[in-house]
């Protein structure tokens, strides 16, 4: 039997859109052959790798290596920075860590976590993915929050037994429910002395080795380390490559322990941490400002992804260039939300300003490099709404 | 197995997991100008100018159903993209009349490559994906075009091999 032109035209487009509408309703069949043929696909893939890695290194020396310079000066500089800008950050975590355990709160500790390698980025110059060495065997779910050392990446949407796909927070078609927060003085509030880390992030610090709290809220404290010699040294309770907001050691949204208790080190399991072995480290609450809440909207290769329908503020604290962007949880913005709260996306890097109450739009500059991605990690979180009986 | 080898439809799939492959691999690093070639574009393109619009929409399927696979886009979308644009560019070779030399098959394949690329984003827009009509769409469509019409010796060449076409003298 011989078709016409015309019969083959019309069962080609016939096809390819009910192909279309299958997969748009979320066919099973469909994800199974997927799964199958990215199997199948795989070992050839893997062969073609090998032998493609050659041709990729040259290429990559003659395109890149000017780059690479620049970019190996500006790391050492950089690494510099960060040396300070750590311990800083794990006292801050440590902080949080504290205050969530008294308060019963969900915490990044809670959630195990996987590392992947990234195979290779998405063939498709429309749809920006990543392929992971890591699947379904290793407790993979699409819709899991994938991260690195800096912060958010994205989100797993394909999952095979060994391989998944993960979506990066940049393409068009990701979205998150965010917090921002920043770092800004609250209006009326007074706070401690304070001295600035490389990192911003704002400490106050008082001598002797008793604790103490802010008279300007009242917030829990580090013990100091004269209490026990013997845990002087930085000692993370959580995965320190979870990105964590350092400049956020608590949820505002918590009462504040006005009492002044103290934590007595000798009885408590929580391991604890100090910057300066003669100091205790105090965090000032005044730098401590409100966070507002937005929906995160990846905008494609080469733009920024932008946040909008923010909340008002209730202390009309303006959004700043430089204010932290987290997951939030939950849900907010009507976006429904498959992270947990606290994983860190990015810094605001431009506030536009919309007329009436729409709030205004912002850019968020992310922190991991989605450009240069070689090791990933997939955290394990199920939201309880996903949890059957949850 | 040497006569599975000699039916048109086992040679496309050989030929098709090798470019998918060399597409998902190679090329993904490669990035000219930070875009990735659409290598299955130009290849079902050519097999249209090899052996005429029916071969092309039928190798258009099969390569666009295989990368449809891998991709997280709409499952279908490249199949249907690649067989238009291979149905037309068959239908405009079919209609030249004059002798062929190279650089006229070169630039069927091509205008057929862009073609495909752009008319990838423009149905893809169609069935509600956001964000793939931008400027950097030029961008693409231009070096998938270039490179399938530089690679369309070697294209032209393996599509009539597997579609067993004998060279017209």
């Amino acid at each position: 039997m011989r078709l016409s032109r015309q019969r083959v035209i019309a069962l080609l487009v016939l096809t390819c859109i009910l192909l279309i509408t299958l997969d748009a309703r979320g066919s099973a069949t469909i994800n199974k052959a997927r799964n199958a043929f990215a199997q199948a696909v795989s070992p050839l893939q893997g062969v073609g790798r090998a032998v493609s890695n050659p041709v990729r290194n040259i290429w990559n020396g003659i395109t890149h290596y000017s780059d690479l310079q620049r970019e190996n000066d500006r790391l050492r500089g950089i690494n510099d920075l960060l040396q300070g800008d750590a311990v800083a950050a794990q006292a801050a975590i440590l902080q949080y860590q504290e205050l969530a355990a008294q308060e019963n709160l969900e915490s990044l500790k809670d959630y195990s976590n996987v590392t992947c390698q990234v195979l290779a980025y998405g063939a498709s110059n429309v749809r920006l993915t990543i392929e992971i060495n890591k699947g379904s065997s290793s407790g993979i779910r699409p819709g899991m929050p994938v991260v690195n050392a800096a912060g958010l990446v994205g989100k797993v949407t394909q999952v095979s037994s060994h391989r998944s796909i993960v979506l990066l927070l940049t393409d068009t078609s990701y979205s998150v429910p965010v917090t921002i927060s920043g770092t800004q003085a609250i209006p009326g509030t007074s706070g401690a002395a304070t001295t600035t880390t490389p990192s911003g992030l704002d400490v106050a610090t008082t001598g002797g080795d008793t604790t103490s709290t802010d008279q300007s809220g009242g917030l829990a404290v580090l013990p100091g380390p004269n209490v026990d010699p013997s845990i002087s040294e930085p000692n993370l309770p959580v995965d320190p490559n979870l990105p964590v907001d350092p400049n956020l050691p608590v949820d505002p949204n918590v009462p504040a322990d006005t009492t002044g208790d103290t934590i007595d080190p000798a009885n408590s399991s929580i391991p604890t941490t100090t910057l300066v072995p003669t100091s205790t480290t105090v965090l000032d609450l005044s730098k401590l400002s409100q966070r507002e809440t937005a929906g995160l909207e990846g905008r494609g290769e080469g733009k920024l992804p932008i946040a909008r329908f923010v909340a008002s503020d209730r202390n009309g604290r303006k959004i700043q260039v430089g204010d932290i962007v987290q997951t939030n949880g939950g849900t907010t913005a009507g976006l429904g939300s498959l992270a947990p709260a606290g994983l860190i996306v990015g810094k605001v890097s431009t506030v536009i300003d919309r007329p009436g109450t729409a709030g205004p739009d912002i850019e968020v500059t992310p922190l991991a490099d989605l450009d240069k991605l070689f090791f990933v990690r997939v955290v394990l979180y199920i939201p309880p709404t996903e949890i059957p009986g949850g | 197995m040497w006569l599975l080898l000699q039916r048109p439809g086992i040679r496309l799939l050989i030929i098709g997991l090798v470019v998918v492959t060399m597409q998902t691999t190679m090329f993904v690093d490669l990035r000219p100008f930070g875009v990735v070639v659409d290598l299955l574009a130009g290849f079902s393109v050519a097999t249209a100018v090899a052996a005429g619009p029916e071969a092309g929409v039928l190798a258009a399927f099969i390569f666009g159903t295989m990368i449809d696979l891998l991709l997280t886009t709409p499952f279908g979308l490249s199949a249907l993209c690649y067989g238009l644009a291979a149905f037309l560019i068959g239908l405009l070779k079919g209609s030249i009349t004059v002798n062929q030399v190279w650089w006229l098959t070169l630039m069927l394949v091509f205008v057929g490559t862009a073609l495909a690329v752009g008319l990838y984003a423009v149905i893809g827009t169609l069935v509600g994906q956001h964000g793939w009509i931008r400027p950097k769409l030029i961008t693409e469509v231009a070096v998938s075009a270039v490179v399938g019409g530089m690679l369309s010796p070697v294209s032209i060449r393996t599509q009539r091999w597997a579609m067993k076409v004998e060279r017209q003298q």
